[in-house]
Order: structure tokens, then C-alpha cells, then sequence
């Protein structure tokens, strides 16, 4: 193969597609490691930490999309504390000095300042897309810069972000010459925006294929909107609060029968329930559809609407669509891939919404369904058996029983043959959550059934040390294992501290590891950080010099090429 | 040891033991003997089980720091792990196994140092949820007090979908009733206007607040029932104190209002 000219050879590697594949390919050879590293494009980096910002910029002067991921997966559930890191800043700087010709960054879970916004709408001539997942730290000042700047941009995809509102005019921003705009999504923002100018850049971009619109938005913005985009392929509704006589309503009625192309709806805020017959139109049609923000819908309102919905290939719902509403899920959505059921009522005891009859309804309906989330009350063994037999072809499966530590209700027992049955079953398995009465036996199967098993998500399970010894001993292609309030201490933490390096991170909160045991992880394994984060109330509170037997609240562990970071706050203590 | 362990517990002022104390306030509690191993061979599986219990509610909680996470305190019943190796007795994993909510610690020296950060780690599974183990002591169990970050859903998405406070609106002679939430509004005047774009063709809000169905010249009344059942007139008390205290809503024609006032001053 080196005896190929380099053009040849970097034609063969544009069909690779997968990173890890380019990764692999460019160990080979010296020529190899150039000629990759020279025609990479797309560069993903799943820890902010694991290798420094400018050593990424030098290897792939080429790159033209950035993809960063910051804060371990927990920090979504608060477990996480708040100025823990992942700066985005230091990367975009990296890239506006190495890589100018930067034209998609994608960042998750990270902080992002409006210096950072600022610097990156000036920084980069050629950028044309800006996608946020669950960031913070910015504000619409921010925005502002990037529409003023940003000549060419194509899609701001905001989702689930923390963002403070300054002010209403960020939209205004986008100067009238913009008609590039492909994809706009807003509908984190918690303020108002400015209708008239939104209106006047919705029309004027006319390749535009996917708007989301946050809750400040009406139904007679929305009409107005659609009656000029009657191409639109995703839209997130703003408010839907509306009269049905209202002649908006009307109007509404009527873009949607326009518009032939839309495959995915999502928002629907405040929908009142006989105004979601405005959607009957475009029902059929539709491949994904969100109602995770719609309480106000039943369970009768929502079957209504999903019968209409057979080519579904994506739903995400509240659990007030009940067992019975995912029984007509099941024989209407023959397509479904993936399913979400979310808590609508997570603090109070309430009905029981979803079971695990929901569950297998699913399962003997929607044979290809490979991607699961599912919030219920209980979960039977037998349930989880039958999925497993009905569903063999999971790549995701979480399972979310709301009581913490509950066994099966008709047996009384842990649910490790549930689980069992589906790592078993589920040959293809890359991500699975537990939760229930679980012992160290869930784990043994886990270890030796769930070889493609990369990331898996732990809370309040298993006995003893041997549960997590049999995880890292047995799933050879984990690269995230986050752990909560479990039994599990510092032998099973340095049973097998090799893996640790063929891992992208360990996350252990709650549990049994001592400081001792990080301590001596950290001395054995140099190439891993080995982050100890203390409880900012607690920190006043530590002695100067804990005890090797202090027991360690909440430890991150990740390899990296970086050492230990300079960004750490006072209560994260790198060892 | 264990009256050291109360002692601490009943400190709810100072700094370290408040933090400690979670849930040491059972020691009103009777306390089983500590970790033996024979009164643990057998009733492994079953206090597993009960390892995730309700707790007991604690009546110092609203004093304990930790109320912002953890709510109601309790203890974690731990599960002793008589069966890891030496190693983990060693790395202070040494739990055990209590008949009731309390955890006195095994060995009492190696613990010294680490003892508050211990109990300030047990967690406190208040959860409510159905078919959970209630409490033993005849308590009502602990309510609705979430465990930090459980069930793990974003709080982004929590905080969108929080609104609790759905309320019926009735409106008189209209055929059905609809549903508004409280906390998306931030006053009465957006309150009205959202309203009034809900039956707009009823009526419309005019200069001086009052809603007057334009075509027939009838005004409407905005009352509202609150927590105790009674019927009151929107406006009076400041919006935070509404929006806890009202029920439903309900637009009475004005003519009507006026013989309910009759009414309603007997009562």
C-alpha cells in the first residue's frame, strides 16, 4: 500500500466514515499516520481532557468540523458540581489560531462563554454551523455575535441549553443579506424574540428545512411562518396556546396541509387538546415526533393523535400515554425504531402510568425497535424476558424503574434475569442503564453477554466488588462506566486498572473508593486523571489531610495525553 | 459508641454534624445491635431489599443543610458485605446490616476520622413512590423528598415541564371548560389577556381591566376559588399568593356575581 501515490491513499481513506476507524488507520505507518491526519476533516473529541487543544489544531490542520464533549454524563442529573470545567473557550482559541478554515463546531455539556461566541464569529470566515447540547455559561449577547458575524451560517441548533435572556433583538442581528439559514433552533430560550424579524428571515431563507421555535412564539407568528416555509422537513412549534375558533387557528390549519415535506414535530407547549387536530394533515406523514413538553395532554388525546402516526419511526412521550396508549403505539407504529417515555410526575407518588405491561405491549408490536428510555413504576422479570425475546436488536436500552432498588412486584425478586435476558438477546447492545433490586449477578451476565456493550450506566445495584470486577473484566468494548451509589469500593477500583486506559472514563459517586484507593489508582496508572470532586458545601469543612480511609464522595477518572488539568476549581483535587 | 453517634446526631447546630447528622435523629429509633456476621448469613437478600427503604422522617430535617438535596433525612440501610474480601474491610467499606434505619459503625476506631463523612454519605432514598416498603414505626412516609439527581431525567427539562399549576377555567355560558397554567404568567394582566384569547369569542378586556363580552354588553367577573373553597374576586392578593392559593378560575356574568355576594356573606 505505500507504494501508492498519497492522493490514492486518501482517496481509499474518504470511505471511511467512521472515526475510529480513521484512528486505526493511521497506526499503521508513518505515511499512513501523514496522509490521514492531513485529510481529516471531521475530528471528535468525547473528552475535553483527554488531549490538549492544540495539539488537535497541529495533527488536523485540515479539520473543518469539531465535535467536544465536556462534563462526565451525570452532570446532567445535578451530580455534577456547578464550575466543575469543560471550557469551551480554550478550544476555540486553539482553532482560530490552527484551523481558521473551521466551519462546524458541535459542543456537549460544556461551558460557553459569550467571549467564546464572540471570538468564534470573528474567527472563522468560512463557519456555517453552530450546534449546543446542554451547554451553559452563554447568553443571547452571545447569539447576537454569531448572527451579526456569521455571513454564510447555515444552521444554529440550540438544544437544552442554559441560556440567560439580555434581550429580545440577538435575532435581529442576522443582517438582511442572510438567506443562508438551513436549520434554526431556539426553542430553549426562555425570553421573547422578535417576532417581525424572525418572520422576515424565516422567508427570506429559503432553503430552510428545520425551524424550532421556543415557547415565546405564537400561533399566529407560527401561521405566518409556515405559509413560507411549505418546504419546512423538522419544526418545533412555540406556544400553541390558541383559541380553535380563532382564525389563526384556521390559518394554521391550513399551512399545514401545505406543508407536504414536514417529517418531525416537535414543542407543542401549552397545547390545549382539541387543537392538536391540526396536525391529523400532517400525521401520516410523520417519521419523529416529540410530546416530551406537552402535559397537558392525555392519554386519550395522545392515542388519538398516534393512530394517525404510522410511519413513526421516533416518539417521545410522557408516561401519561399509559399502558394503553402504548398498546395502540404498538399497532399503529409498525416502523418505530425508538422510544422515549418520560415521568410526567417525578416527586409525587400519583398514579401508576407506565408498567411493564406498556413495555412488552411495545415489544410484541414494534419489532425493530433498537433505541429505548423508559421511565416506569415497575418492571417485572418476565416483562423484561419477553422484550428481549420480542426485541433482539436493542443498541440502547434504559430502563428507569423511579423507585430506586425495586424488585420485580409479582416475585419479589432482584431483576438480574430480566436484565440477563436482554444482554443476552441483544447481541448489538452499545448502551444500557440499569436500575431496580439488582445484585452482583446482573453483572455477571453483563460481563459475559454484552460484548458490544460500550457504556453503562449504574445506580444503587450490586452487593459487593465482585459486581463491578465482572463489568471490567468482561466487556471488552466499555468505554463509559458511570456508577452511583453502589456497594463497590477500592479492590474492585484496582482489580483491573489497565482498563481504565482502554476507556474513555470511569465516573464512581457515592460509592465505597477511598481516597487511599485513588490515591494509589493515580500512582499506578500516570496517564489517567484521577479527579476526586468534593461537595463545594463540604469543602470548608475538610480536614487539611484527609485520611487515606475518607471515603471519596464523587471520583472521575479519565484517561488523557493532557496530564492534569490547569482549569480545576478548589474542590476538584487531581492526583 | 452509639451514644457518641447520638450525641453527634442531636448537635444539629454545629457545622460538621449537621452535615453528619443526617438522619441520626433516629435514635429515637431502636437501635439494632451492630454488624455481627451471624444475625446477617440469611437475611443478605432481604436486607438488600430493604437496603433502599423509605426512611423515617426526621423532625430536624428543615434545620439540616443537606434539606436542599436530599429533603426528608433517613438513612440508607447498608448492606453488609461479609462476603467481599479483607481488602474492602480494609478501604472502610465495611457496612452493616441494622433491623431498623440506623447504621452504628463495626469498628468504631478505624472509623473515627471518616465517620462524619460516612453517615454524611448515606444516602437518603425518601423517595415516595408506590409499593415501596413504608416506614416500620407507624410514620407516614417520608414525602415526596427526591434523592439528589434521581430519577435522572435533565434538569432543563424538569424545570420546563415543572408547571404543576394547571387550573380549570370556566367561563358562564360557554360549553366547555379549559386549562391555563399559572406560573407561565407573570401577573393578572397577562392572566386576563390569555384568557381572553382563549374565548375571545366571548368577550374582550377593556380599558379598565374589566372583561365585557362586546356584542351582548355583558361584563364578566373574574373570580376565583381558592384553597379553602371559597369564591373570591381576582386582584387582591399579590400574584405569587394567587397562583398557591387558587384552585379554578371561573368568569362569572356580573348579574350573577352580585346575588352569589348575597349568598355568600351568610355563609
Amino acid at each position: 500500500m505505500t507504494y501508492f501515490p498519497e492522493e490514492v491513499v486518501e482517496h481509499i481513506f474518504d470511505f471511511l466514515s467512521s472515526h475510529r476507524d480513521r484512528n486505526i488507520v493511521s497506526t499503521v505507518c508513518k505515511a499512513w499516520y501523514r496522509v490521514e491526519r492531513l485529510s481529516r476533516r471531521i475530528v471528535f473529541v468525547g473528552n475535553c481532557y483527554a488531549v490538549r487543544p492544540g495539539r488537535v489544531m497541529a495533527r488536523f490542520p485540515g479539520m473543518k468540523c469539531l465535535s467536544v464533549k465536556g462534563k462526565p454524563h451525570f452532570a446532567d442529573f445535578n451530580l455534577v458540581p456547578h464550575d466543575w470545567g469543560g471550557f469551551a473557550l480554550p478550544w476555540i482559541e486553539a482553532a482560530a489560531r490552527g484551523c481558521p478554515g473551521l466551519e462546524e463546531l458541535r459542543l456537549k455539556r460544556m461551558v460557553v462563554s459569550d467571549e467564546s461566541l464572540e471570538l468564534l464569529a470573528r474567527s472563522f470566515p468560512n463557519f456555517k454551523a453552530l450546534v449546543l447540547v446542554s451547554c451553559e455559561g452563554f447568553t443571547t449577547d452571545g447569539l447576537a455575535a454569531i448572527a451579526t458575524h456569521c455571513r454564510g451560517l447555515r444552521e444554529l441548533d440550540l438544544q437544552e441549553n442554559e441560556v440567560e435572556d439580555h434581550g429580545r433583538q440577538w435575532l435581529s442581528c442576522f443582517p438582511d443579506s442572510c438567506t443562508s439559514l438551513e436549520s434554526l433552533n431556539f426553542a430553549c430560550l426562555k425570553g421573547e424574540v422578535n417576532a417581525g424579524a424572525l418572520e422576515r428571515l424565516v422567508a427570506r431563507c429559503v432553503n430552510l428545512r428545520s425551524l424550532k421555535l421556543n415557547r415565546a412564539i405564537s400561533v399566529e407568528s407560527l401561521a405566518r411562518m409556515l405559509a413560507r416555509t411549505p418546504h419546512l422537513v423538522e419544526l418545533g412549534t412555540g406556544s400553541f396556546t390558541v383559541e380553535h375558533r380563532a382564525e389563526a387557528y384556521q390559518r394554521l390549519i391550513h399551512a399545514f396541509r401545505k406543508c407536504k415535506s414536514l417529517k418531525s414535530l416537535s414543542g407543542f407547549w401549552d397545547v390545549a387538546p382539541r387543537c392538536l387536530q391540526s396536525i391529523y394533515s400532517i400525521c401520516p406523514n410523520l417519521t419523529v415526533l416529540n410530546l416530551s413538553y406537552a402535559p397537558a395532554i392525555q392519554g386519550a388525546d395522545l392515542v388519538k393523535l398516534i393512530r394517525h402516526c404510522f410511519k413513526l419511526q421516533k416518539l417521545w412521550v410522557l408516561d401519561c400515554i399509559r399502558d394503553k396508549g402504548l398498546a395502540v403505539v404498538a399497532s399503529t407504529c409498525q416502523e418505530l425504531q425508538e422510544l422515549r417515555v418520560f415521568p410526567s410526575d417525578i416527586y409525587g407518588t400519583g398514579t401508576a402510568a407506565v408498567t411493564e405491561e406498556g413495555l412488552v405491549a411495545i415489544s410484541s408490536g414494534c419489532s425493530k425497535l433498537n433505541s429505548l428510555l423508559y421511565f416506569c413504576h415497575q418492571m417485572t422479570n418476565a416483562a423484561l424476558i419477553t422484550v428481549a425475546k420480542n426485541c433482539p436488536h436493542f443498541t440502547r436500552f434504559r430502563l428507569c424503574i423511579l423507585d430506586p432498588g425495586k424488585p420485580d412486584p409479582d416475585t419479589n425478586q432482584p431483576l438480574d434475569e430480566g436484565f440477563g435476558a436482554i444482554v443476552r438477546s441483544c447481541k448489538d447492545l452499545r448502551r444500557l442503564s440499569l436500575s431496580g433490586l439488582l445484585t452482583d449477578k446482573v453483572f455477571l451476565y453483563i460481563g459475559e453477554y454484552a460484548a458490544r456493550l460500550e457504556m453503562l450506566s449504574i445506580a444503587f445495584a450490586g452487593d459487593s466488588d465482585k459486581g463491578m470486577v465482572y463489568v471490567l473484566n468482561g466487556c471488552k468494548n466499555l468505554r463509559k462506566l458511570e456508577i452511583r451509589d453502589s456497594p463497590f469500593g477500592d479492590a474492585a477500583l484496582l482489580e483491573n486498572v489497565g482498563k481504565y486506559e482502554t476507556m474513555r472514563s470511569l465516573w464512581m459517586s457515592s460509592c465505597d473508593v477511598t481516597l487511599g484507593g485513588c490515591k494509589a489508582l493515580a500512582a499506578k496508572m500516570p496517564r489517567l486523571n484521577v479527579e476526586v470532586i468534593n461537595d463545594r458545601d463540604e469543602s470548608d469543612e475538610m480536614e487539611e489531610n484527609p485520611s487515606d480511609m475518607h471515603k471519596v464522595e464523587k471520583m472521575y477518572v479519565y484517561r488523557t495525553l493532557a496530564g492534569a488539568r490547569n482549569d480545576a476549581p478548589e474542590f476538584v483535587e487531581i492526583l | 459508641m452509639e451514644e457518641k453517634r447520638e450525641m453527634e446526631g442531636d448537635e444539629g447546630n454545629s457545622a460538621k454534624s449537621q452535615v453528619a447528622g443526617i438522619g441520626y435523629e433516629e435514635t429515637k429509633l431502636k437501635l439494632a445491635p451492630p454488624c455481627s456476621s451471624a444475625s446477617r448469613a440469611g437475611t443478605e437478600h432481604h436486607d438488600r431489599k430493604r437496603r433502599r427503604d423509605l426512611s423515617v422522617e426526621s423532625p430536624e430535617d428543615p434545620q439540616n443543610p443537606r434539606q436542599r438535596n436530599g429533603g426528608t433525612e433517613g438513612v440508607r440501610e447498608i448492606e453488609g458485605d461479609e462476603e467481599s474480601s479483607a481488602e474492602s474491610q480494609v478501604s472502610g467499606s465495611g457496612y452493616e446490616e441494622t433491623e431498623l434505619k440506623l447504621a452504628p459503625p463495626c469498628s468504631a476506631a478505624s472509623r473515627a476520622g471518616t465517620e462524619h463523612h460516612d453517615r454524611k454519605r448515606r444516602r437518603d432514598l425518601s423517595v415516595e413512590s408506590l409499593g415501596s416498603q413504608a416506614s416500620r414505626h407507624g410514620k407516614p412516609p417520608a414525602a415526596k423528598a427526591p434523592v439528589v439527581g434521581w430519577p435522572p431525567v435533565r434538569s432543563y427539562w424538569k424545570n420546563t415541564l415543572r408547571s404543576r399549576t394547571f387550573v380549570k377555567v370556566a367561563v358562564d355560558g360557554t360549553p366547555y371548560l379549559r386549562k391555563v397554567d399559572l406560573e407561565t404568567y407573570g401577573g393578572y394582566r397577562e392572566l386576563l389577556t390569555a384568557v381572553q384569547a382563549m374565548f375571545s369569542s366571548c368577550f374582550t378586556i377593556d380599558n379598565g381591566n374589566r372583561l365585557v363580552d362586546l356584542v351582548k354588553g355583558t361584563e364578566y367577573l373574574p373570580t376565583y376559588e381558592d384553597k379553602d373553597g371559597d369564591w373570591m374576586l381576582i386582584g387582591d392578593v399579590p400574584w405569587k399568593m394567587f397562583v398557591s392559593s387558587c384552585k379554578r378560575l371561573r368568569l362569572m356574568k356580573s348579574s350573577e356575581a352580585v346575588n352569589l355576594d348575597a349568598t355568600s356573606s351568610s355563609s
